[in-house]
């Protein structure tokens, strides 16, 4: 009994070294330098029918398809720099300011929207600071690297100034009509210049706003 | 919810398209106060400026002290900016000269000496700028204009400096009567 005992336990100590030596051989190159018996550890003992290497098969049809095109499906968010005019005739004109915009992945609908901050030039003292949020809902044509699109845009912002040293915030709203073109240079990154019109009113007076915008994002 | 959507845009739009005078136009979005006779008419940017007394042809337009957004009007803080307009005797030249002349008198140093000045609309005048003692360190621009009813006489007064391009602006929007 003791000497079955023994035999077991000789048993689990050695098998798990020859296993291990033999997944050393496999990985390494000097492995298949015979030894003095002329058998190497990767190689099966005698009587033991030698281990096939099983290849993995790619899928053929894996193989035989061509890589994927990637379809772009439009802008997401974008920075951008926006050139305005508020002009008025006491000293108020272009508006020059910085964008951050974002879009719904609406597919061919263009839906989204983008916030500015900047500064309008006032000859008259300091210039004003400009903050707007504009919405934008319309169409964009998807399909490939240029993306041409056309929105309605409405705006809504905050003209922030002095006038005679005494500190001005006038509500400035708008609605009109903005169209572009985005541009894909490399996977989702692109350009855009965009062109709008909006009939803003500020103060119960009219303005009439050409934007021109220029945009780079993802 | 596009039907609401319809509507309100709708509505939005004619409004929007249809509210205010053109923004770009010449003194756009100034008030104007004009003596019942027509012998002036001052523009002035509202805000900030308030028309506060006019009695026959004097006016009383100011800005008040941002103190008074805090304290009382009436707890003796004197206006931001404060313009008095009246009509009276003699010739542009000779009132502004007067103005000049009696600024020690009235314990103001002289800024800038008399000088021609004219309207957007054409009509000559003479100006002259001071400054007030240290104990009360107020500017102050007298501007006349000639007019056939006697002379246009402004008086600004102010905390801040008077010789900037918006009281220039200011008073280069200043007209003359009479008017048809």
């Amino acid at each position: 009994m003791s000497r079955i005992a023994l035999a077991v336990l000789a048993l689990a100590l050695v098998v798990p070294e020859v296993a291990l030596a033999q997944d050393a051989a496999a990985s390494s190159a000097v492995a298949s330098e015979p030894r003095e018996s002329g058998a190497t550890l990767a190689e099966p003992p005698p009587g033991v029918p030698p281990r096939r290497r099983r290849r993995r098969r790619r899928a053929p049809e894996a193989a035989e398809q061509p890589a994927e095109r990637f379809e772009w499906d439009g802008p997401r968010v974008e920075l951008g720099w926006a050139r305005y005019a508020i002009a008025d005739a006491w000293g108020g004109g272009t508006v020059d300011t910085a964008t951050f915009g974002g879009f719904v992945p609406t597919g061919a609908v263009r839906l989204g929207g983008y916030a500015e901050l900047g500064v309008r030039e006032y000859t008259l003292a300091a210039d004003d600071a400009v903050f707007r949020g504009t919405l934008l809902g319309g169409y964009q044509h998807l399909g490939g690297d240029l993306v041409p699109y056309a929105c309605l845009a409405g705006s809504l912002g905050l003209v922030v100034g002095k006038r005679f040293h005494t500190p001005q915030s006038r509500v400035i709203a708008g609605l009109g009509l903005e169209a572009g073109l985005d541009l894909r240079l490399v996977k989702t990154l692109f350009v855009g210049a965009s062109l709008s019109y909006q009939r803003a009113t500020m103060n119960d007076l009219a303005y009439d706003l050409f934007t021109l915008r220029l945009r780079i994002g993802l | 919810m596009r039907r609401a959507r319809a509507i309100a845009l709708s509505l939005l739009a004619p409004a929007l398209l249809a509210c205010g005078s053109p923004g770009d136009a010449r003194y756009a979005g100034m008030r104007v106060h004009e003596p019942d006779d027509g012998s002036y008419r001052v523009r002035f940017l509202s805000p900030p400026w308030e028309l506060v007394d006019h009695e026959g042809r004097r006016a009383v337009i100011e800005i008040p002290a941002n103190a008074t957004g805090f304290i009382d009007r009436d707890a003796g803080i004197p206006p931001k900016y404060r313009l008095v307009v009246d009509v009276v005797g003699g010739s542009a030249a000779s009132v502004s000269g007067a103005d000049a002349a009696s600024a020690a008198a009235r314990g103001e140093t002289i800024v800038e000496p008399l000088r021609a000045i004219e309207t957007d609309s054409g009509a000559m005048g003479f100006e002259v700028i001071t400054r007030g003692t240290d104990a009360s360190p107020r500017s102050f621009r007298y501007v006349s204009f000639d007019a056939p009813a006697g002379v246009v006489h402004l008086v600004f007064e102010a905390s801040p400096e008077l010789d900037e391009p918006e009281v220039d602006a200011m008073v280069r929007a200043v007209e003359v009567g009479p008017f048809e």
